[in-house]
């Protein structure tokens, strides 16, 4: 019986190699789970809201709650000039959510239990309040690394650690999904592979294997509380940072 | 003192970090069960931040099984 090592179920596999310019472009099970991700949600939002009568049917509620859901939290977290950023917010949260939804499925892929995919999205959030900081403010915007009324005998200190924690956050930002993805997905195998070693001692040991199936029955659970939190999480963070390109300390 | 022997303590050791996550957890959980039975109307505000900061304290503590599992199994 090949010993299935928990780990196996990040390896990438190439499904459809593309080699372009000695670039390794091939349509690998992961992009393969983000056009799965990207279907499902445009599909379920697009057949929702085909009958958009006044009195929503439970379809069209369902896609007005996940709407209205990201909507109350850009305008809490964001405030008024945040309406802009909502497609971006609205898109990073659904993808997210998809990558790790969909990565609780047996034998699927979770796109999100990766670091180059966590990182690209943090990054990308990171260069837009970059972008847009000094797009809407100017130069002004350096003042986001000096807090209001600060004594001046702190100044030497408060910037420097502004400055880190700006240049930290795409680092926690990434560090956070990706971690809890990969551990959480992980501990779920290995649980799962002390069952199946006491099955495979024996009958007597058969039924001491039920107690780590039923420990990973609760882990699962767990799991899909921590996929739909982190997806959350991440949105909120987002619109948290992205609230310093809109206004400055005040 | 070989390297696997090296890495394997080091996967294990660096999993110590989730007792702090744990400690925090409880704490947090209690000071929340008593922020909630001490005024019931404030449930409505506590359980706005209630998740956003769940999930970091989580994340506190599975960051480093994260890190211990990708040292562990990783490369």
């Amino acid at each position: 019986m090949s010993v299935h090592s928990p780990i196996e179920q990040f390896v990438i596999q190439n499904l459809i190699p593309v080699h372009i310019g000695g670039f390794d472009l091939s349509f690998t099970n992961s992009s393969l789970w983000m056009v799965i991700g990207a279907i499902v949600s445009v599909g379920f939002l697009t057949i929702a809201m085909r009958r958009h009568a006044v009195v929503p049917g439970r379809m069209q509620m369902m896609a007005e709650m996940l709407y209205e859901f990201v909507a109350r939290m850009v305008q809490e977290n964001v405030g008024k000039g945040g309406r802009k950023y909502f497609p971006l917010i609205f898109t990073t949260f659904v993808f997210v959510l998809m990558g790790n939804v969909l990565g609780l499925l047996p034998n699927s892929f979770t796109y999100t239990s990766h670091l180059i995919v966590t990182g690209a999205l943090a990054l990308f959030i990171f260069f837009t309040v970059i972008f847009f900081g000094f797009y809407n403010h100017g130069l002004k915007f350096f003042s986001l690394f000096l807090p209001p009324n600060v004594p001046w005998w702190l100044v030497a200190f408060i910037v420097p650690i502004e400055v880190i924690s700006f240049f930290v956050r795409p680092v926690t930002l990434s560090v956070r999904l990706f971690a809890n993805m990969m551990a959480g997905h992980l501990i779920l195998k290995v649980v799962m592979g002390f069952a199946v070693s006491a099955a495979t001692m024996g009958a007597a040991w058969t039924l001491l294997g039920l107690f780590p199936v039923l420990v990973d029955v609760a882990l699962l659970l767990f799991e899909c509380l921590v996929a739909v939190i982190q997806a959350y999480v991440f949105a909120i963070l987002c619109c948290v940072y992205l609230k310093d390109t809109v206004d400055l300390h005040h | 003192m070989e390297l696997e022997a090296a890495k394997l303590i080091a996967g294990a050791l660096v999993v110590l970090p989730a007792f702090g996550s744990a400690l925090g957890l409880g704490m947090y959980f209690s000071s929340y069960n008593n922020a909630i039975g001490r005024n019931p109307e404030a449930k409505k505000q506590l359980d706005e931040k209630f998740f956003l900061i769940l999930a970091f304290v989580e994340a506190l503590g599975i960051i480093p099984i994260g890190i211990g599992a990708a040292m562990l199994f990783g490369g």
